[in-house]
């Protein structure tokens, strides 16, 4: 079963001149798989991600996730499925630097409002004990180390268990430890509770050990 | 996700935020409290010594008065004989008539059984020259019933020298307004020859002397007994040329001048006619007031509305993140406008508090005055309905000042900063 599909997208920056970056990209991606996209810096991976993940709906074509079509819905109805159906991990961190970590993790599970304040909290505790940061649960964000906090906002877009887990080089900022945990508790997501996990990545040996590979060369797949 | 749980979420998230930037917050409550403060303050003290200027003045002037007023005729003696035709009189002049009012006695009783009425006192007026050495000084001498009068206008509290009751007792005695007794150079028990507009001079005595607050009533005020100006005008003691009336309720008066000018054929004159300036330069302090208080909560506004704008610039990552979170635009403004009210709130009731600190303490401030008896401090005034409308403007002024900020925050495009 595909969870997600992408047919003829087109993507174009418009500003400060128009630029074609991501060509006429056709793919699906299977439930449960662990995909890597690779390829150079500039050639569409982030713009692609983005697209992916709803956020951006300035494209030309069409993504359907879980037998939605995102092309032509509302900022609402789009935070909403965003909200329900993917988790995003970024770049960089990008946690909320006032909130403490346990506050990070559990923000968009209370803003689901599926489970109880205490079931929330729980599933954020499971969270970080996997990912070895639940000592830290307490504290504010902004006092982690890079590590750590990669590791929280890992924790955070796993809270709502999504359909789709999209990470933008999730694990660039850790250390080869750590960056084995995440690897090994990605495949687990997708092998145990069916969840597809779709992530750009640098690290040749992260994206040697998922079940498939999209190579990106200027805006177009490469196989 | 329902109602409650979301507004309960973004307050969370809106609080947090507020505290975790103390000082910006304090600096955005303080400007709110400021603007609301003064205008508590501005507020009960212009409000305060209007009251009291005006409940001076209108405890100095009955509610109603019922008076005869020299009239021209309506119709001309020509139009009657010559019924139809184009009758033209120049300047017609009026008849010599007596100024008193009809049946005065009947009507004052009457009005003393109406429970609506407080104080009835007939009095009667007559011009009147001071013989001073050489010169005659214009004055007018009134009339009164000392009891009557008394109830009406509290004269006993506003002698400040002299024997109130010698007005009643003593025949020919004078009680004159403070400015007026200097003016003549009098003092308590010296004479003074009184001529009155028919040229029958009499002599009486200085046996109280008025200080009533208001510099023109203090320069012509002059009671002397209704015996003594009837004796001297050679009428009878029927003869009452005003009546004064003063009501429970102040209200009620301009109706109550209508039915009796209608009962009495006689003119009248209310508290409202009697003082037009008073009112109008209330409205006008009123007008003033309110653009005082208008820029002062605009400059505070704007203080918010920069805060705000200023949080949001900082908050911009933040605001991308929980966007992509899938938090939707409502919640991003609803974080921002509960911002903008929790500032605005905690600002006025700050400001409200403080206004009221303030206000008391002024309470403290020795004024001293020559014009008003009464007043020893400053005369604040401090209306609940004021504190009310200080809560309000600030939560107006705050909502308005977040919400172009907030409907900012909601329409930005996390994509563009998330891309760096």
């Amino acid at each position: 079963m595909n969870i997600l599909e992408v047919n003829n997208l087109n993507k174009y920056f418009r500003q400060p001149t128009e630029f074609h970056v991501l060509k006429d990209l056709n793919f699906n991606v299977e439930k449960g798989k662990l995909t890597s996209i690779t390829g150079k810096s500039g050639s569409g991976k982030s713009t692609l991600l983005y697209l992916l993940s709803t956020m951006d709906t300035d494209f030309d074509g069409s993504i359907n996730i879980s037998e939605n079509e995102i092309k032509g819905k509302d900022n609402n109805w789009l935070a909403n499925f965003r909200n329900e159906h993917i988790g995003f991990i970024f770049q960089f961190h990008f946690l909320l630097p006032e909130f403490s970590v346990f506050d990070n993790v559990m923000l968009p599970a209370l803003k689901l409002g599926k489970l109880s304040k205490e079931e929330i909290e729980n599933n954020a505790f499971e969270l970080l004990c996997l990912l070895d940061v639940a000592d830290q649960g307490k504290k504010k964000a902004s006092l982690l180390s890079g590590g750590e906090q990669q590791r929280v906002a890992i924790a955070r877009a796993l809270i709502n268990q999504p359909t789709l887990i999209i990470g933008d080089e999730p694990t660039g900022n850790l250390d080869s430890q750590n960056t084995a945990i995440v690897l090994d508790l990605f495949k687990e997501l997708c092998k145990e509770k069916g969840q597809t996990i779709l992530t750009v990545t640098h690290d040749e040996d992260f994206a040697d050990r998922s079940d498939r590979i999209i190579h990106l060369k200027d805006g177009r797949i490469v196989t | 996700m329902n109602y409650i749980n979301r507004i309960k979420l973004t307050s969370y998230i809106g609080f947090t935020q507020l505290w975790a930037k103390k000082t910006q917050t304090i600096v955005a409550i303080a400007g709110v409290t400021f603007g609301i403060a003064v205008f508590i303050f501005l507020l009960g003290c212009v409000k305060g010594v209007n009251q009291y200027i005006t409940e001076l003045s209108l405890e100095q002037c009955p509610d109603i008065r019922l008076f005869n007023e020299t009239n021209i005729s309506e119709d001309a003696v020509l139009d009657r004989v010559h019924i139809g035709e184009n009758n033209i009189v120049h300047h017609p002049k009026p008849k010599n008539i007596l100024l008193n009012l009809r049946d005065a006695q009947k009507t004052i009783e009457k009005l003393n059984s109406n429970p609506a009425v407080k104080a009835v006192s007939g009095i009667v007026k007559s011009q009147v020259y001071y013989n001073f050495g050489s010169s005659k000084i214009n004055g007018e001498i009134t009339g009164i019933n000392y009891e009557d009068e008394n109830k009406l206008l509290d004269l006993e509290s506003k002698f400040v020298a002299g024997d109130s009751k010698a007005l009643s007792h003593i025949p020919n005695s004078l009680v004159m307004g403070k400015k007026l007794a200097a003016r003549l150079n009098l003092n308590i028990g010296d004479k003074i020859v009184v001529t009155t507009d028919k040229g029958f001079d009499f002599i009486a005595t200085l046996s109280g002397i008025i200080k009533i607050g208001i510099p023109d009533q203090d320069k012509t005020i002059c009671y002397v007994n209704t015996k003594t100006v009837q004796t001297i005008l050679s009428v009878p003691s029927s003869y009452i040329t005003d009546i004064n009336i003063k009501l429970y309720d102040r209200s009620l008066a301009p109706a109550m001048a209508q039915s009796l000018v209608e009962q009495h054929s006689c003119s009248s004159s209310d508290w409202l006619k009697d003082n037009p300036l008073l009112f109008e330069g209330d409205e006008l302090n009123d007008i003033v007031f309110k653009c005082i208080a208008a820029s002062i909560l605009l400059v505070a506004g704007f203080g918010i509305f920069n805060i705000l704008n200023m949080m949001i610039y900082e908050k911009m990552k933040d605001i991308a993140i929980i966007k992509a979170l899938g938090f939707s635009d409502n919640d991003v403004r609803m974080i921002f406008m509960i911002q903008a009210l929790t500032i605005g709130f905690i600002g006025a009731i700050l400001g409200l508090l403080i206004g009221l600190i303030l206000s008391w303490l002024a309470t403290f401030i020795p004024f001293e005055s020559e014009y008003f008896l009464s007043l020893d401090h400053l005369p604040m005034c401090f209306n609940i309905l004021y504190y009310i409308l200080g809560l309000l403007f600030g939560l107006l002024t705050t909502s308005l000042a977040g919400y172009l900020p907030s409907r900012k925050a909601s329409r930005l495009d996390p994509i563009t900063i998330l891309r760096g």
